[in-house]
């Protein structure tokens, strides 16, 4: 997976990668599953039907840049087979602030 | 092997994947004569919306678009021996690919030609359309793009079937939408060993990417 092959890179940025599943309804079950099939080292987390996270990313498959404070620094549009590249995600962490 | 798309009974077009047209084209596979093996026309008429369905008029040329297009072909009653009257199926997008052969950002129209991998072979009486439009990216806004019209067109010499049977919905479009410089809202979602994971649990690091994915990718 192409995020998974960037994920050192983006954590020597200092960032983390949290991937929000919420067609799962095995909740963590899916989440292992996932992981599983993907290979993939980030978080994974389960919001089946969309039930806390529905103020992001609404039908679409949106990527979210927040920093520390919790201020969302940059939104990577995307829809579901179009999304968001390793590459510009990498390139949205390296304009934020240093601290 | 090549099989017919029925539509409300009656045989309307193979579709092919790309790579194969051509020979197909050429040497003529055996079930159907090559007249069928064209591609059909999906036209889409929108309106591009902002985050709060506001219509969004003087999209600039040259603005950084993606127009995405997906697909759902629903049989109902299905004509099988096997079957009963009421089942269903559902034939998934990913064996219908599509080209967007034109587009303009301005009118809001856009030609899409359709191609399946693969095979059809039940009377089809829906095909639902879904069409997002993502423009301005730059600036962290976007849009949507409600469908307002949607057409498929048939090869030629099947123009009865050209409209009917053909339903779309839009997108209403979110009510309100994140954008850059708000405070991210916290959620609480489950992690794989079931524990209850949120925004807030990630602050000691310097960023976090959140993406929304599948279930499986």
């Amino acid at each position: 997976m192409q995020l998974q092959k960037s994920y050192d890179r983006i954590r020597k940025l200092g960032a983390e990668v949290v991937s929000i599943h919420r067609e799962e309804k095995l909740l963590e079950k899916g989440i292992q599953r996932t992981i599983k099939s993907t290979e993939g080292e980030f978080v994974f987390l389960s919001d089946y039907k969309n039930q806390t996270t529905s103020a992001y990313s609404q039908g679409a498959f949106f990527t979210y840049i927040i920093d520390r404070a919790g201020i969302i620094r940059k939104i990577l549009p995307g829809v579901k087979y179009s999304r968001a590249t390793a590459k510009s995600i990498i390139a949205a962490l390296e304009t934020l602030d240093k601290p | 092997m090549i099989m017919s798309l029925r539509i409300i009974g009656v045989r309307a077009l193979a579709f092919l994947p790309p790579f194969l047209l051509m020979s197909v084209l050429a040497v003529p596979a055996q079930e159907k004569p090559a007249a069928e093996a064209e591609s059909s026309q999906l036209e889409i008429t929108w309106n591009a919306v902002d985050g709060d369905g506001n219509p969004v008029k003087n999209i600039a040329p040259g603005t950084n678009c993606t127009l995405h297009v997906t697909l759902h072909v629903r049989a109902r009653k299905v004509r099988i021996s096997e079957a009963s009257a009421s089942r269903s199926i559902v034939v998934r997008t990913r064996g219908i690919r599509g080209r967007i052969a034109s587009h303009d950002w301005e009118t809001g129209t856009a030609t899409v030609n359709l191609r399946a991998k693969g095979t059809l072979q039940k009377p089809v009486d829906t095909v639902t359309v879904t069409a997002s439009l993502i423009l301005g990216e730059e600036n962290g806004l976007w849009y949507r793009a409600v469908v307002e019209k949607a057409q498929l067109t048939l090869p030629s010499g099947r123009s009865r079937m050209k409209t009917a049977h053909l339903l779309y919905h839009g997108d209403t479009g979110p009510r309100s939408v994140l954008r850059v410089g708000d405070v991210a809202p916290d959620f609480t979602a489950i992690n794989k060993d079931g524990k209850a994971v949120g925004l807030s649990g990630f602050r000691k690091k310097q960023a976090v990417v959140l993406v929304f994915g599948r279930a499986h990718w």
